[in-house]
């Protein structure tokens, strides 16, 4: 009798061990998806790019996104803080974790999952746009830093933490090969499913993809117009060739256009220069450019303030107790529904005026300069026919007779206004011309980000060492 | 065939039955209260025969005809009876004893000279005598090892208690809270966001809310214990390694006719502020900005009030921090029957507490019901059956770091401006500067509300077929649904909605939990010197949430918060189940009372781990040696008492659904932008999912706690004096970690089995009667902690974790070789032999890169405790003592920038301490008190306080009405009380209202303070009847 007792305990703790196992099973997340398909990573990555980048917005994080601290460093918008600020260019490690952190996790990391994900099921639009959205991003990103994570990186799903460097110069090698591979994957059947809502860029067009693709193939020929192994001719060639196939209207270029005014879809602009984000306005550096200029385009870039005038900000200089002396942003670029710049077809005009007076001199280029101002003040809606218009222009003639490069610089900075490419174009170039702000928290303009406190804590890498004032290899 | 399978089984477990013949003495032991005591031994005259008394101390022995017995217990004077049947022995308990018999795991009463572990147990009065919303708060100052700490004197505020040292780095570091044997949840729900729902950083910008453990009613407590290591808890499994605070309900006496209890108290409370200057008025460089007449400044670096006039008048002086807080007022009322007859036992408990806060419209409304029944079925069958029901409502405002808390236009204001009006005729706020929002504007124009309903069965049956063997099975559930809700006008500047947008949120929590436990307990003499006793037993946990948020954005029509008014929409769910099974045992075989060896071992099923791992064992063995049995008993040493124990527990210590990598909405994660997004051109609407920022891991498998402690308990002085001293050394390893990775990477963090931690500490229990004579008694105890905690190592190649503080500035951080808890952040440049660099403008220097600035962990802590009665009062008190633990007071580095703190008022020129940076001299350049704080309170170095404090933390004066007195009443007793709580704060090195508490609830992120409601001093009358 006893026996059998234990025989049955025995059975019976097996049996409930075993049913144990069956109970536990349960661990199945419920809430989130493994695996989604193309065109659900494809959005959400569009809006990323176009708020986080392009627009430099993570206001809600208090935190500066790449195309703020550029605008603040090129002293088109300024902080109406103490000092010194993130304008003063107090930028320390931690302050770019978050754009570094879209930058890779965010957007790279997604675009990757979906070119894997298009390659799988053939749906070839969607690796032609992950490959155009990925060169347009890690370009960004090289620009900023220099050397960064690629070619090993974006493997935590795979157990790695951590990768080394890619040289810029293979970088931008990478880029070029990425924008030609989207290319030529574009001339394949397009495959079974095609996106359409989902890319808000385009809405599915794969005809001004791939004129996005030449515009981003153009923008980083001519980066490396002074960088060492490469001339100035041979870039601008190869920039003049890729433009030929390019933007050829204002409606080709690349914008996000579904912001609006109802809460939580405003534009970045709008949110970064709201009340609560501590007094963004416009710098005295634009407006007093603006205004000796005579330029028509101030009063569509700028509020007047509340003294009634155009009122830049001298950065560096303390708070004013009221900040609303100061211009700002006007609604062009900061209303709640204002379109987002990605990549503009003035640029590629004065993409082109640059290249053109590499190769042919500045007479033939003049023709391109004068369709790339007109580019600018056509985007912005402000009538070519005006006197106002006609003389400014003129006058900008004048300049550009002095110093093309200039003069060619210096209004595409206003054409490309809060573009991070301003940043690039002065580092290039020298213009435009930029003095060291009041109260600066460093002896000179930085010339590139700092790696990211993440970067320099969780992946320590040789490159970190570099320099505010050490400038990225196409800028030495 | 049950009983069958069992016996067998108790015959597996080695224990002989034994028989003898004659006649059986059956009766139930039992102390002067009614209550059973357990294992008391019983002897039949003459003979080696004997046993022991079972949990609810009844016995049967075999004795011969007409025999007597003899019935003996520690601390109980030993009695002889003619051995009959069914009678009850009384036991007088030995005058000058403490209580001796303690409530062990799961719920299991045994005598405290046995145990071989450290545990402490806190009376039910002791507990109620402090006042306290929160039964956490109640413990504070009391027990050794543990470590307490409250949050903000908001009402219905979190409480944290953490037993020997944090022992995990981003998990749940607080102890497990076990009412009647059935684990219940203490989670803290936080606050919702708006549209980031749950974000880490929610707290930091909105405030904490409750941690669930403030749904118990000290009224209803007859006593907690405390289990501290390892050992204690093992039975408990995994959650109990953090420690185990055991909550035993009251019930109704035996033989006791219905009685009734009615108790009242009344309190008022008010803040206790840090100190602000009240001299100078709104403006910068001393020039006065009006910000009553539409000037904008921050800053409070103006001139003097004192004679400055606008349009002839004097300026009004105001106190902003007193005119914003009120008077708070606490009402709490309890009624209680009970009562017993021969077979059952009864007490129906009803309670209501209403806090009403110090920031107008806050308040925390409690009402507890509780019922319990015991009844003895069958002589050897009894069913307890409780139920204990709680409804309550929690009113809040924001605190922390978001402008929707309106302590930023409070601890900041300037003392010259009027806050009335709140707004202007267009609606618009009005407002001494910028970017923020007025104070009163946001108490009425915000809000927070957390509506909770809990119910808490529990069925415990006990079978005891005979007098050495019982089979408990225990049901219990933890049930509650919190509906929380926060709403926001479209005038509030920088708001959780966004910039005026406005806005309402709401969320529905509902939680279920259910425990089962069966256990077979054994116990016999098995040699006249031997004693043995097994259980084996069985666990099944499981618990289920689930989770819906809805927020609306955009108010159509303003001040009306409705979803249905919000213009934009999204909304959450998620469900998490999660379930664990555990099989246990714990054998205890007690050598001539002298000697005690106790086993115990588990095996642990858990859903949250990889399928491969999801089973493990582990367990602990413990030796008690009584010597005092040994070496004679001294007028001086009444008893000694060493023990030794090994420990290890296996923890699964991580969130469900960890071990895949998802894809996650992409709603909140792309800044201001809902998801799904609308595409304005093609009129769609287009969902996003990204990949999830935490890289899961399939191979996980349960971190590892071991333990191990040795302890002695020595009585002097015929138990005058005890003294209960332990040492414990517990390593945690294999933590279940979300440890940082490279962006770079493609995410933000990976789920690994990485890290471990070490706490070393002493923990000392000094308790005794300095007096005690016919009229004055005076009892002390004295309870010390002091732990050494160290982070032995992170993950492979990490260097420091952030669990607490905001991103980007100073936090607090796990740091490899560093005690838990670093303050990281920016500092001075300093040279070789530490004098900080100055520059030539006379400005310290900012070294280029953060550092360890501080610990917020403390040195150690000490609690002192003492009750006076003399003939009809009873005076007691508690003082609490914390030693070190720094704070990093943002409030300074705020406030300092806008001159209102007590510090700023002398505001002349200063030379900073320090050499220049170019020559090596000392500074002689002066700079302003305006430059000088503006500029320092960026240094998060500068605003790192110690935390240091010694409370007054309660003083209570009770006086019993006297039976003459109560003779022609219908009262049995009445008491009157007079309770004080936090009448002084000694606190050295912190300019803030209370070094104690914190802006991240009940969390681990301790140490840090931004704008939070202040602690507040209280005085408490109360009146108990008993009819």
């Amino acid at each position: 009798m006893k026996k059998i007792s234990i025989y049955i305990f025995f059975f019976s703790f097996l049996v409930s061990i075993i049913s144990c196992s069956k109970y536990l099973d349960v661990n199945k997340d419920p809430n989130n998806p493994t695996d989604v398909n193309e065109s659900l990573i494809l959005a959400p990555v569009i809006a990323s790019i176009s708020t986080n980048v392009a627009g430099g917005s993570f206001s809600q994080l208090n935190y500066n996104g790449v195309a703020m601290i550029t605008s603040y460093w090129m002293q088109q918008i300024a902080l109406n803080q103490d000092q010194p600020q993130i304008d003063g260019y107090k930028c320390r490690p931690d302050d770019v974790d978050q754009a570094w952190l879209t930058m890779y996790a965010t957007i790279l990391e997604n675009l990757k999952l979906l070119d894997a994900k298009a390659v799988k099921s053939g749906n070839n639009s969607y690796g032609v746009i992950s490959k155009i959205l990925t060169a347009y991003t890690l370009g960004i990103t090289t620009d900023m830093w220099g050397d960064v994570p690629f070619s090993k990186a974006l493997n935590g799903l795979n157990g790695q933490y951590k990768s080394v460097y890619d040289k810029q110069e293979d970088i931008y090698k990478n880029l070029q090969a990425m924008l030609d591979s989207a290319i030529a994957q574009n001339q394949k059947p397009a495959g079974g499913s095609l996106p359409k809502g989902d890319d808000f860029i385009y809405g599915g067009n794969m005809v001004k993809w791939q004129k996005f693709a030449y515009a981003l193939k153009a923008r980083y020929y001519m980066h490396l117009t002074k960088a060492v192994g490469y001339t100035p001719i041979g870039q601008a060639n190869l920039a003049l060739n890729a433009i030929s196939k390019s933007f050829d209207k204002e409606s080709d270029e690349a914008n996000y256009k579904s912001y609006t005014a109802s809460p939580g879809s405003e534009s970045p602009w709008f949110v970064n220069t709201e009340d609560g984000q501590g007094g963004v306005v416009l710098a005295s550096n634009l407006i007093d450019s603006l205004i000796i200029r005579n330029d028509p385009r101030l009063g569509v870039i700028a509020t007047k303030g509340n003294g009634g005038n155009y009122l830049g900000r001298p950065t560096g200089e303390n708070a004013a107790p009221d900040v609303k002396i100061y211009s700002t942003l006007n609604t062009f670029y900061a209303d709640a529904g204002a379109k987002q710049l990605i990549m503009s077809f003035a640029e590629l005009q004065f993409l082109k005026a640059e290249a053109n007076l590499i190769v042919n001199g500045s007479t033939i280029a003049n023709v391109d300069y004068v369709n790339a101002m007109t580019a600018g003040f056509n985007r912005l809606g402000v009538n070519i026919a005006d006197a106002s218009v006609i003389s400014f222009m003129a006058n900008r003639n004048i300049a550009y007779s002095q110093n093309a490069l200039k003069a060619i610089i210096e209004d595409k900075v206003i054409a490309n206004l809060l573009s991070p490419e301003n940043y690039n174009d002065w580092r290039r170039t020298g213009y435009p011309i930029l003095n060291l702000v009041q109260n600066a928290f460093t002896p000179t303009i930085p010339v590139r980000f700092p790696y990211p406190l993440n970067e320099r804590t969780s992946n320590v890498q040789p490159e970190h060492i570099a320099k505010f004032s050490t400038p990225v290899w196409w800028a030495k | 065939m049950r009983k069958k399978l069992l016996l067998g089984l108790c015959a597996l477990l080695m224990l002989g039955v034994t028989t003898f013949a004659q006649t059986t003495a059956t009766g139930k032991v039992v102390d002067e209260k009614g209550a059973a005591i357990s294992g008391a031994t019983v002897i039949e005259k003459g003979t080696k025969n004997g046993t022991t008394t079972s949990s609810d101390g009844s016995y049967s022995l075999k004795v011969k005809n007409g025999a007597k017995i003899i019935v003996s217990s520690v601390g109980y004077q030993e009695n002889t009876i003619a051995a009959g049947s069914g009678g009850k022995t009384l036991l007088k308990a030995i005058s000058g004893d403490i209580e001796e018999v303690v409530v062990t795991a799961l719920g299991i009463k045994r005598d405290k000279r046995n145990l071989t572990y450290s545990t402490q147990e806190v009376k039910g009065e002791q507990i109620v005598a402090t006042k306290q919303d929160n039964v956490v708060n109640s413990l504070a100052g009391k027990v050794a090892g543990v470590q307490i700490s409250n949050t903000t004197g908001m009402p219905g505020s979190s409480s944290r208690i953490v037993v020997r040292g944090n022992t995990s780095l981003l998990g749940d570091n607080t102890a497990l809270f076990v009412i009647d044997g059935v684990p219940m949840n203490n989670d803290e729900s936080g606050v919702i966001d708006g549209g980031n729902i749950g974000s880490s950083n929610a707290a930091l910008n909105q405030g904490s809310t409750s941690n669930r453990a403030i749904d118990i009613d000290p009224n209803i407590i007859e006593s907690i214990t405390v289990l501290k290591g390892a050992a204690a808890s093992a039975l408990y499994g995994a959650n109990g390694s953090r420690g185990v605070v055991l909550i035993t309900t009251k019930n109704g006496l035996k033989n006791e006719k219905p009685q009734i209890s009615l108790s009242s108290s009344y309190g008022f409370n008010n803040a206790i502020l840090a100190e602000f200057q009240d001299k100078y008025a709104q403006g910068i460089d001393g020039n006065y900005i009006d910000g009553n007449n539409g000037g904008k400044s921050s800053g409070s670096w103006g001139p003097l009030l004192e004679g400055l006039k606008v349009n002839g008048e004097q300026v009004k002086k105001h106190d902003p921090r007193k005119e914003f807080f009120r008077t708070g007022h606490t009402f709490d009322n309890n009624v209680s029957i009970s009562g017993s007859s021969d077979k059952s036992k009864y007490l129906i408990s009803y309670s209501y507490l209403k806090n009403e806060g110090i920031t107008p419209g806050t308040d925390f409304t409690r009402n507890t019901f509780f019922a319990k029944f015991t009844n003895q079925i069958t002589n050897n069958l009894s069913a307890t059956i409780q139920f204990n029901f709680i409804n309550s409502i929690n009113n809040r405002v924001s605190e922390g770091n978001g402008l929707t808390n309106p302590l930023w236009t409070v601890f900041s204001a300037p003392i010259s401006w009027d806050p009335f009006p709140t707004t202007f005729a267009n609606g618009n706020q009005r407002l001494y500067r910028n970017a923020r929002n007025n104070p009163y504007y946001l108490l009425e124009n915000t809000g927070t509300v957390s509506k909770v309903n809990r119910i808490l069965p529990v069925a415990t049956f006990v079978y005891s077929p005979t007098s050495w063997l019982s089979i408990t099975e225990r049901i219990g559930a933890d049930i509650y649904s919190d509906e929380s809700g926060y709403h926001e006008s479209k005038k509030v500047v920088g708001g959780v909605f966004g910039n005026l947008t406005g806005g309402v949120s709401n969320r529905t929590q509902t939680y279920r939990q259910i425990n089962n436990d069966i256990f077979i307990d054994a116990h016999k003499n098995l040699t006249k010197d031997l004693y043995g006793s097994i259980l084996v037993g069985a666990n099944v946990l499981s618990s289920n949430s689930q989770n819906y948020t809805q927020v609306g954005k955009g108010l159509s029509v303003d001040n009306f918060y409705n979803i249905g008014n919000a213009s934009t929409f999204s909304s959450t769910n998620s469900s998490v189940i999660q379930r664990k099974v555990g099989f246990y045992a714990q054998a205890n075989l007690e050598y001539k009372k002298m000697l005690n060896l106790a086993l115990t071992g588990r095996r642990d099923g858990s859903s949250v781990l990889s399928k491969d791992n999801n089973f493990y064992n582990y367990g602990s063995a413990a030796l008690g040696f009584i010597f005092t049995e040994v070496v004679p008993r001294s007028n001086v040493l009444s008893f000694g008492k060493a023990r030794i124990s090994i420990s290890a527990v296996g923890n699964d210590a991580v969130a469900p659904y960890s071990l895949t990598t998802p894809y996650v909405q992409a709603n909140g994660s792309i800044n201001n932008l809902n998801v799904p997004l609308q595409n304005q051109e093609t009129g769609s609407t287009q969902n996003g999912f990204l990949l999830s920022s935490v890289i899961g891991n399939p191979i996980l498998k349960n971190e590892n706690l071991k333990e191990f402690e040795v302890g002695l308990e020595l009585k002097f002085f015929k138990n005058k004096l005890s003294l209960d001293v332990s040492y414990f050394n517990r390593k945690t390893t294999d933590l279940l970690t979300q440890v940082p990775i490279a962006f770079s990477a493609g995410a933000q963090v990976a789920q690994l089995n990485a890290g471990s931690m070490q706490n070393k500490g002493i923990e000392i229990l000094l308790a005794g009667t300095l007096i005690k004579t016919k009229n004055f008694n005076w009892n002390t105890s004295i309870a010390f902690t002091k732990i050494k905690n160290n982070v032995l190592a992170l993950a492979e190649g990490v260097d420091k974790i952030q669990f607490g503080g905001f991103g980007g500035g100073g936090g607090v951080y796990a740091f490899a070789n560093q005690a838990y808890g670093a303050v990281y952040g920016s500092n001075y440049q300093r040279n070789t032999e530490g004098q900080v660099l100055i520059d030539a403008d006379g400005f310290p220097l900012i070294a280029n890169d953060n550092k360890i600035i501080g610990n917020v962990t403390p040195d150690f802590n000490l609690g002192l405790s003492n009750t006076l009665s003399y003939k009809q009062f009873v005076i007691s008190f508690v003082f609490d003592w914390k030693k070190g633990g720094d704070v990093y007071n943002l409030d300074n580095h705020y406030n300092w920038f806008y001159g209102t703190p007590k510090v700023t008022e002398y505001r002349g020129p200063r030379v900073v301490p320090g050499v220049y940076e170019s020559n090596g001299k000392s500074n002689t350049t002066a700079i302003s008190g305006q430059e000088y704080f503006r500029y320092v309170s960026d240094i998060d170095e500068a605003v790192v306080e110690d935390g240091t404090y010694i409370k007054l933390r309660n003083l209570s004066i009770a006086y019993n009405f006297s039976t003459d007195l109560l003779r022609k009443s219908p009262f049995k007793s009445a008491t009157f009380s007079l309770t004080g709580n936090n009448l002084w704060i000694y606190k050295p090195n912190f300019t803030g209202s209370d070094p104690e508490s914190n802006i991240s609830g009940s969390g681990n992120g301790q140490g840090v303070v931004n704008y939070i409601t202040p602690t507040s001093r209280s005085f408490i009358l109360g009146l108990k009847l008993n009819f």
